[in-house]
């Protein structure tokens, strides 16, 4: 089922530019990804929580855990002594998402309403990592819930159920506790759990239906009764209305993971702005995280300097996130860096190719000549790569070269910037690149962003604008430009 | 440790290949269109009916290219549309170079861009909020859309455009025709927030101060910013803006409006301090002690006398 999901997703997003939900997301979580592509080949694990946990648990003795989402609900898991009769001692993981994250390929049944969060519980074995698929003693699960968490659904008619690797199922002992607003349930297997009831009555249809006192047009009171506006009561009286609470927006955040190069400031772009840098350790490890964002849709995008100021390409996706809920973005592995010891290099000379990445990590050089060319090195322990390329095996003029980075088979980087040199009749060493974007910065901040932007579009359609802003340099500042300098943005 | 390979077709393999790689060919430019980047209308209403309110979503395809930039018109026919509303909340443009709006009469003309670049199968660009003011049949459409690749040259991305045929049905005769409104949605947070700045460039405003801003409505959209510096009044301003206060001692705060009403504001604290002229406290002291020497001088000389 994962492998067939994960086929389907590749299909999905066929081309060079993938975005593939990694078969890990799927195992653990079983949540389908869609709508995200990161530019490239990138390979992205992405993961929407509003809450989770992982804690080890003594299987010998009765334990109890709760997982606590954002808006105050929960689900209590509850495990009576010698669950495990191996007296194995397991290790609980389980987190909240919502409903979407897993009706998608885990369609309800018909007729069936979902709260707007679901669960996912696993267990694994401390002592060698295997999963455990059931237990021999039934666990008890709690599910409290808000009011706003089952609009549209039937209080009285909720349930738990358990997707069984096909279906959801009702847990048999379910019940339902609607003055405490609480679910409980026993289960011995372990995988996605919610809880699903009947659709709500509709107020306005004119039938009193289960669960309505009354309906418009229906009213039942002798006096003659006023139907309330959610047909709950029938009342004589004209009672007044209760104050109404503050709005508070949930908590809604981001968590983006990944690698870049040892020791460099990594910078995160919301929308095109800065929002948030970093250091990347020793290892070129990363993580950022931001909050304070709401339920809707944004363009990320990553980029990194080396050891000597050279910036990678922007690394974009577009993510759509869950009000409320936590999104991980893991897996993010940013090109490498490119340069080259020479502008242009005598027909047979080497030429260096050079620049940084992760340590020990495979790189793939290209060079983009009537025939393409591939070389292969290894990076150094502080992410440095260097290959020298044989210019006898390409012809007279000008060549283009960049390169990408790969961990294994899976982790693979998208190719860095293209840069190119000639192959002529002499050797000419070239400057390193400078922090200097090569356009766009029309402020010399040694930046690209919106005050570059906005005295661009000062002159757009102008007449004779100046150089600075004519990037393409055809006496007009239109469209082109703009796509010259967002190519080149660094926030 | 270094190695080297060369990736080139023998001639005896593209013969082999040519005729089955012919076929393909011809078949997909018979069968579909070539691949390309497809702007494309979108929306929800099923059947759409005279006095009624829908809304279109204007969207791009990239076909797995990536494009920063795009640009183009909208037009529509005058008779039987009338724009309501135009949304660019949750759009896949960060900078509007041109913000959509009615150019002129049934047309709407927009740009922007996606700095870093944007490739996905559905980007929304803006939505139109359309009323219908009679029936009969017309289309919705694309007008000089320009799509530009992410590489730093922008080099044109091949593009088709699916236009939006429709057709206002008219209600039957006798009934009179009702008044349907799209239901309001609840828009109840404010623009992103953001961090306006001032910034000086000789080749704009004769290299005086200017103020630059900008921030994204995710719900509704930006309607409109306002600058207020100091204790002037508060103005509708849109970026680049020209300071009044070339001096920076005030404060500025700039608010952004979405279409719901909600704002947000972002201060810039003065940048320079206040001359002590301009400073009303210290005149005000100044005034009043001078005019206080002034009387205790003529009451000094009355007593004199």
């Amino acid at each position: 089922m994962q492998i067939q999901m994960a086929t389907k997703i590749k299909r999905a997003y066929r081309g060079k530019f993938v975005f593939i939900a990694l078969t890990a997301s799927l195992v653990f979580f079983n949540i389908p990804i869609v709508g995200i592509r990161a530019s490239g080949t990138a390979n992205l694990t992405i993961q929407i929580f509003y809450a989770q946990i992982t804690q080890e648990i003594n299987t010998t003795q009765s334990s109890s855990e709760t997982l606590t989402n954002p808006n105050n609900s929960s689900l209590g898991i509850n495990l009576p002594a010698d669950v495990l009769t191996s007296g194995d001692a397991v290790e609980l993981t389980a987190h909240s998402t919502p409903e979407g994250a897993v009706t998608t390929d885990k369609p309800l049944p018909s007729g069936k309403v979902g709260a707007d969060i679901f669960y996912n519980i696993s267990f694994q074995k401390v002592s060698d990592s295997s999963a455990v698929s059931s237990f021999d003693k039934a666990v008890t699960l709690t599910f409290s819930y808000e009011d706003s968490d089952i609009t549209g659904i039937n209080e009285s008619t909720l349930k738990a159920y358990r997707w069984n690797g096909s279906v959801w199922s009702a847990l048999s002992d379910s019940s339902v506790d609607t003055s405490l607003n609480k679910v409980t349930a026993t289960t011995q297997q372990f995988s996605n759990f919610s809880i699903l009831g009947d659709p709500s009555p509709v107020c306005g249809n004119g039938a009193v239906e289960s669960g309505e006192q009354c309906d418009t047009g229906g009213s039942n009171g002798s006096c003659p009764a006023t139907c309330s506006t959610s047909c709950t009561t029938n009342s004589c009286a004209s009672g007044g209305g209760g104050g109404g609470g503050g709005y508070v927006a949930p908590v809604t955040s981001a968590i983006f993971n990944g690698r870049a190069y040892p020791k460099s400031t990594v910078t995160l772009l919301k929308d095109a702005q800065i929002v948030a840098t970093t250091i990347a350790d020793t290892n070129a490890n990363f993580s950022l995280n931001i909050s304070g964002l709401t339920g809707d849709n944004y363009i990320f995008s990553v980029y990194s300097e080396d050891n000597k100021g050279i910036r990678s390409s922007l690394l974009t996706f577009p993510i759509s996130i869950t009000s409320g809920a936590t999104i991980q973005i893991s897996g993010i592995f940013l090109a490498p860096t490119i340069a080259v010891d020479k502008s242009e290099v005598k027909r047979g000379d080497n030429i260096a190719i050079f620049g940084q990445t992760a340590p020990q990590v495979n790189i793939v050089v290209s060079v983009n000549s009537e025939d393409e060319f591939f070389g292969k090195t290894i990076s150094d322990k502080d992410g440095i790569y260097l290959y020298n390329f044989d210019s006898s095996f390409v012809d007279y003029g000008t060549h283009y070269t960049k390169s990408k980075a790969s961990i294994g088979n899976q982790t693979v980087s998208n190719f860095s910037n293209v840069i190119g040199f000639k192959v002529g009749t002499k050797n000419i060493l070239t400057q390193l690149p400078t922090k200097t974007p090569a356009k766009g910065d029309l402020n010399n901040d040694k930046r690209v962003n919106f005050v570059d932007f906005s005295i661009t579009a000062y002159w757009y359609k102008r007449p004779s604008p100046p150089a600075s802003a004519d990037l393409n340099g055809d006496g007009k500042v239109d469209l082109i430009d703009f796509s010259i300098m967002a190519f080149y943005w660094t926030g | 440790m270094f190695y080297i390979f060369k990736m080139k077709n023998s001639q005896l393999q593209f013969k082999k290949y040519l005729l089955p790689t012919l076929a393909i060919v011809a078949f997909f430019l018979i069968v579909a269109p070539a691949f390309a980047a497809e702007t494309f209308f979108g929306t929800k209403t099923q059947e759409i009916k005279v006095n009624q309110s829908f809304e279109v979503g204007v969207f791009i395809n990239t076909d797995n290219e990536e494009i920063n930039a795009i640009e183009g018109k909208i037009i529509f026919p005058q008779d039987l549309l009338e724009i309501k509303k135009i949304n660019d909340g949750n759009s896949i443009i960060n900078f509007w170079i041109e913000k959509p709006k009615s150019a002129s009469e049934g047309q709407i003309a927009f740009s922007g861009i996606v700095p870093g670049g944007y490739n996905d199968s559905k980007g929304l660009i803006f939505s139109i909020t359309f009323l219908t003011k009679k029936g009969g049949g017309g289309a919705i459409e694309f007008s000089g859309v320009k799509t530009l690749r992410n590489d730093g040259k922008g080099t044109e991305v091949p593009l088709t455009i699916s236009n939006f045929q429709f057709l206002i049905s008219n209600p039957p005769a006798g009934i009179p025709v009702p008044q349907i409104t799209t239901p309001k949605t609840e828009d109840r947070n404010p623009s992103e927030a953001f961090t306006p700045q001032i910034a000086a460039n000789p080749t704009i405003f004769n290299g005086k101060w200017f103020l630059v801003f900008a921030t994204q409505d995710k719900g509704s959209g930006i309607d409109y910013y306002q600058v207020c510096e100091g204790k002037r009044k508060c103005i509708a301003a849109e970026s680049p803006y020209l300071l009044q206060n070339q001096d920076l001692d005030e404060e500025i705060v700039v608010k952004a409006v979405d279409k719901n009403g909600n704002e947000r504001v972002a201060t810039i604290p003065p940048q320079k301090p206040r001359a002590w002229y301009k400073n009303y406290a210290i005149v005000a002291i100044l005034i009043i002690a001078a005019f206080a020497y002034i009387i205790w001088k003529i009451l000094w000389k009355k007593r004199r006398k």
